[in-house]
């Protein structure tokens, strides 16, 4: 029973993860000059590389959203994952400290300036989302563990 | 190989596809979309627009105390002349070129600090007159993006015409 809990809630959290994968990417992935100016407000990337974030970030995403649906290569979406969030929540967490209020493109590429009160909720949500991926990410490299 | 591969983490090996599954498709699709994806500008000028820095309010409010700063409204006239930052002159984006010159007599240090605003959230005049200042060779050009309701939000000196 307790094994089987394990692995539909395994199940769901990836689903859930690449359900908000294939959104974020989803939403971005057709208009990467608009997203470009997001991510050239973040003023953190080289100019030369704004452009190729900004078309390569939104695959990413799809193809990571693939790989939770279809379980493959998971050990390394799941990681990928973790480590997007975390870094996401960082850049948003630097914005706030730098007092930028800029969007934080994260399923929009429209450029929009976001209030204190969105941050809060972009930090709240990142937190949710990152509980969820080290969710799975434990549940898989522990399953791994148990099964060798 | 393959023994050196399955010495490779597992993680490590799968985030390594997944990286270049991406990579190859977004070569596919650029390669057969044709112009189906656009992309951010990088013609001098709008690179010029893009690589100048935005500040925030608080920033701004911190050099106000501590150093010398020069602000550019980029509004248009009728709007600076009923109100405006206070010390602040006026470069009209729609019309920046007619002030090329009086700029450049009247501020010849090319390094000081220049914080230049408009209003509105989406307001992109800020960006066309710092561009413009950029080619006049100043170097320390900033973008208080909203900058107005946010000086005016925050209480801070201004001019103005208005009771």
């Amino acid at each position: 029973m307790d094994t089987e809990f394990k692995t539909h809630s395994l199940f769901t959290a990836r689903i859930i993860l690449g359900i908000i994968f294939f959104a974020a990417g989803f939403s971005k992935v057709f208009s990467p000059s608009s997203f470009a100016e997001i991510i050239a407000n973040y003023q953190i990337l080289p100019g030369y590389l704004i452009n190729e974030t900004a078309f390569f970030l939104p695959l990413l995403e799809i193809v990571m959203a693939l790989m939770l649906f279809s379980g493959l290569f998971l050990e390394g979406a799941a990681v990928l994952a973790l480590i997007m969030l975390v870094s996401f929540g960082g850049l948003i967490i630097f914005n706030i400290a730098r007092g930028l209020n800029i969007s934080c493109g994260c399923f929009t590429s429209v450029s929009e300036e976001a209030t204190n009160l969105q941050y809060i909720y972009y930090i709240i949500r990142d937190i949710i989302f990152i509980l969820i991926a080290s969710y799975l990410a434990k549940g898989i490299f522990f399953t791994k563990t148990d099964n060798s | 190989m393959i023994n050196f591969l399955k010495k490779i983490p597992k993680f490590i090996r799968d985030s390594f596809f997944i990286l270049l599954i991406t990579l190859l498709t977004g070569f596919l699709l650029y390669y057969f979309s044709g112009s189906g994806f656009s992309f951010k500008e990088t013609s001098p000028g709008e690179s010029d627009k893009k690589e100048v820095p935005v500040i925030s309010i608080d920033e701004t409010k911190s050099v106000l105390d501590h150093g010398n700063v020069l602000f550019v409204d980029s509004r248009s006239k009728n709007y600076y002349e009923k109100s405006h930052i206070k010390n602040a002159v006026n470069i009209p984006a729609d019309s920046h070129l007619d002030y090329s010159f009086d700029f450049l007599s009247d501020y010849p240090d090319k390094t000081v600090k220049i914080i230049v605003y408009c209003d509105g959230k989406t307001c992109d005049s800020s960006h066309i007159t710092a561009g413009f200042l950029k080619d006049l060779g100043y170097v320390d050009v900033n973008i208080l993006i909203n900058g107005w309701s946010l000086w005016k939000e925050n209480h801070l000196p201004v001019f103005s015409t208005e009771n």
